[in-house]
């Protein structure tokens, strides 16, 4: 990346203190801080999809939606076309939600039921700007129509459409606004297959046509690979490898990176060579291991992995991986 | 297929009746899966594939009704039998986990509780309660619980969603079924998860020697572990055959769209070629293909009645250009 990237994450964190209730009930666990984002830097260039996978729980929709400060972060700093968003005051903040904006995995539960897809789509343009009612219905109009629905679909409620079709008016909603940069949480996950690849498409059209960058978050390895330019691997609220989505499919350094791969069904059937499994569960965010996050589970932790943090090595030109497997001093 | 079948399914018909007419769930359903035989039943939201063995374990409630077909299983009309007799073979002969354990498990009583119940309801051998939880404790360590001695005594909540569907395993399996339904087994799970349920299913379907039906909506998860697969669409069956042969020349264009419209792993820069149009509303179904107004390669003889026909021996699909 020569260009000054279009989003720049440094060492973010977001942490959630539990309250008194909550931490009565989780006791013995350990402590009362959720590292949900602990220590997460990325570039993303524009124009580019960066996918992020991991498992629930992983902290991927937590840097999600604390890139775009629907959570305050704990630490950290996010750098936008070269604004620190942290920086910002509240119409500052505002002024930048334009160009930043999230489309969100359950297409039942974010669109408020009361209000008319005009309303939903609309919204964003009654409140950047001061923009007469004919042309604010004729943009939203046009961004209905963009995502392959009709005008006549304007005055109906989200109650009326499929899960499809919700999933459409929620990315015109967050595409009303000519953003450049979307974040994508889970956006297909709801949905039945061959609505998922339409979505998928849909998505796909979209940034060629308007020039968008993608974060793109799911669990799903398949529609990840497929739709990303670089995919970042998360664990317990870090990126383990971060590297060229072709790359890191093809040759997985991190051995989580290798477990998820292996778990993934494959429509060819190759009886015979099971690949192993990771055991037990992911450990509780809570009180996240010492040393690598993931050496509870890694069929290859070796002494240094309990005690040492292991810290992000190139491997190639953008491939990167935070294992002790592939440090120096390992080999 | 030589071996008489453990269940056969012929010609199932299960309605649900509304305000505005009866809605058609199933419509002529034919399965057969042969003892031992795991057979996968894929399909999307809305095709029947729950409502199809909710029809066979009687579990289908007003205003739901099965109103046509048979249901043999080991030769017996699971349709003719009196409620106590079907109550006697549900959980002892035949079970089933569902999707989500969370709900399926009472949240109120113990894990313990809940196998110990099934033992004793279905096991003449099981009248002493200390008995039956040594035999619950056994299915704990059999499904892959660690300490079970200490956890039969928890409640559903205290396990992770991965254990809790083991939990649900232990249940379903506590009899020895002969069949065992498994509907959704891994959707709510995280793929490395999903990985250790499925093998757990492969693992105890090999020990007990047990049939299953592995109901899912993700394609991957029954070719990767069943021998055939039924796809359903829209109540009906459209495609039946050896896991292999359909996903590697699919004979319906339903089936084939689903497969170009799934994202593969090993090839992630194919395109991907979504289905148009949408799954159709049950209640304006009518008596021709329920895909043709989806299907690429429709015609004007798809309106009329298409029957699961033979494509080639040991496959079979509902369409007048399967054949080909």
């Amino acid at each position: 990346m020569s260009a000054a990237p279009l989003l720049a994450v440094r060492d973010l964190r977001k942490h959630f203190d539990l309250r008194r209730g909550l931490r009565r009930l989780v006791q013995g666990r350990g402590g009362n801080t959720v590292h949900a984002v602990d220590g997460v830097s990325f570039e993303v260039a524009r124009g580019e999809t960066l996918g992020v996978i991991g498992e629930s729980g992983c902290g991927k929709s937590t840097l999600g939606r604390t890139i775009l400060r629907l959570h305050e972060p704990s630490a950290g700093t996010v750098v936008f076309d070269g604004i620190d968003l942290g920086g910002l005051d509240a119409a500052g903040l505002k002024a930048m939600r334009r160009r930043m904006q999230i489309i969100f995995q359950d297409p039942y539960a974010s669109l408020n039921p009361r209000r008319t897809v005009e309303q939903i789509v609309g919204r964003g343009l009654a409140l950047h700007g001061d923009l007469p009612a004919a042309e604010i219905r004729s943009r939203t109009e046009a961004m209905l129509a963009r995502v392959g629905l009709a005008a006549s679909h304007l005055r109906r409620y989200p109650h009326q459409f499929s899960g499809g079709q919700r999933q459409r008016i929620g990315i015109a909603r967050a595409l009303v606004l000519a953003p450049e940069f979307v974040v994508c949480d889970e956006p297909v996950s709801a949905l039945d297959v061959s609505i998922q690849a339409q979505i998928l498409a849909l998505l796909g059209e979209l940034k060629r046509a308007l020039g968008l960058t993608y974060l793109f978050i799911s669990h799903d390895l398949s529609v990840v690979a497929h739709v990303s330019d670089r995919v970042a691997v998360m664990y317990l609220g870090e990126i383990v490898e971060i590297g060229p989505a072709r790359e890191l499919l093809t040759r997985p350094a991190h051995p989580y990176t290798q477990a998820l791969l292996a778990a993934v069904p494959k429509l060819s059937q190759r009886r015979g060579e099971r690949p192993a499994r990771l055991a037990g569960d992911l450990p509780s965010p809570l009180s996240p291991p010492a040393g690598c996050r993931f050496h509870t589970r890694c069929p290859r932790a070796m002494p240094r992995c309990r005690s040492e943090a292991p810290r992000m090595t190139k491997l190639a030109t953008a491939h990167h991986v935070a294992c002790h497997l592939h440090t120096s001093e390992a080999t | 297929m030589t071996a008489p079948p453990l269940l056969e399914i012929r010609g199932l018909r299960t309605v649900f009746g509304t305000r505005s007419g009866d809605v058609v769930a199933v419509d002529g359903v034919d399965l057969a899966i042969a003892p031992g035989e795991c057979l996968g039943v894929v399909g999307e939201s809305g095709s029947g594939k729950s409502v199809t063995f909710h029809s066979v374990l009687g579990l289908v409630r007003p205003p739901g009704r099965v109103e046509a077909g048979e249901i043999l299983f080991d030769g017996r009309d699971l349709r003719r039998l009196r409620p106590d007799e079907l109550r006697a073979l549900r959980g002892r002969e035949i079970a089933m986990t569902m999707q989500d354990a969370l709900t399926a498990l009472n949240p109120a009583f113990t894990v313990a509780t809940q196998l110990v119940e099934t033992l004793v309801a279905h096991d003449v051998g099981m009248r002493t309660g200390r008995a039956a939880r040594d035999k619950a404790i056994e299915m704990l360590r059999l499904v892959g619980i660690p300490e079970p001695e200490r956890r039969i005594d928890d409640y559903p909540h205290q396990f992770s969603g991965g254990m809790r569907q083991r939990v649900m395993i232990a249940i379903a399996l506590a009899c020895r079924p002969r069949l065992l339904i498994a509907d959704e087994p891994t959707t709510a799970l995280d793929v490395t998860i999903q990985a250790q349920v499925l093998d757990l299913l492969a693992e105890m379907r090999a020990t007990l020697g047990m049939g299953m039906a592995l109901i899912s909506h993700d394609l991957g998860v029954v070719a990767e572990r069943c021998e055939r697969i039924a796809v359903m669409y829209a109540g009906q069956v459209v495609e039946t055959g050896p896991t292999a042969e359909v996903v590697a020349a699919p004979r319906h264009p339903y089936t084939r769209g689903l497969l170009r419209s799934i994202p593969s792993l090993e090839d992630p820069d194919r395109p991907i070629e979504p289905i148009a149009g949408q799954v159709p509303d049950p209640s304006t179904l009518d008596a021709g293909c329920r895909f043709r107004p989806r299907c690429p390669i429709a015609e004007a003889g798809c309106a009329t009645p298409i029957g699961l026909g033979e494509a080639s021996p040991g496959r079979r699909a509902r369409c007048i250009k399967a054949a080909a």
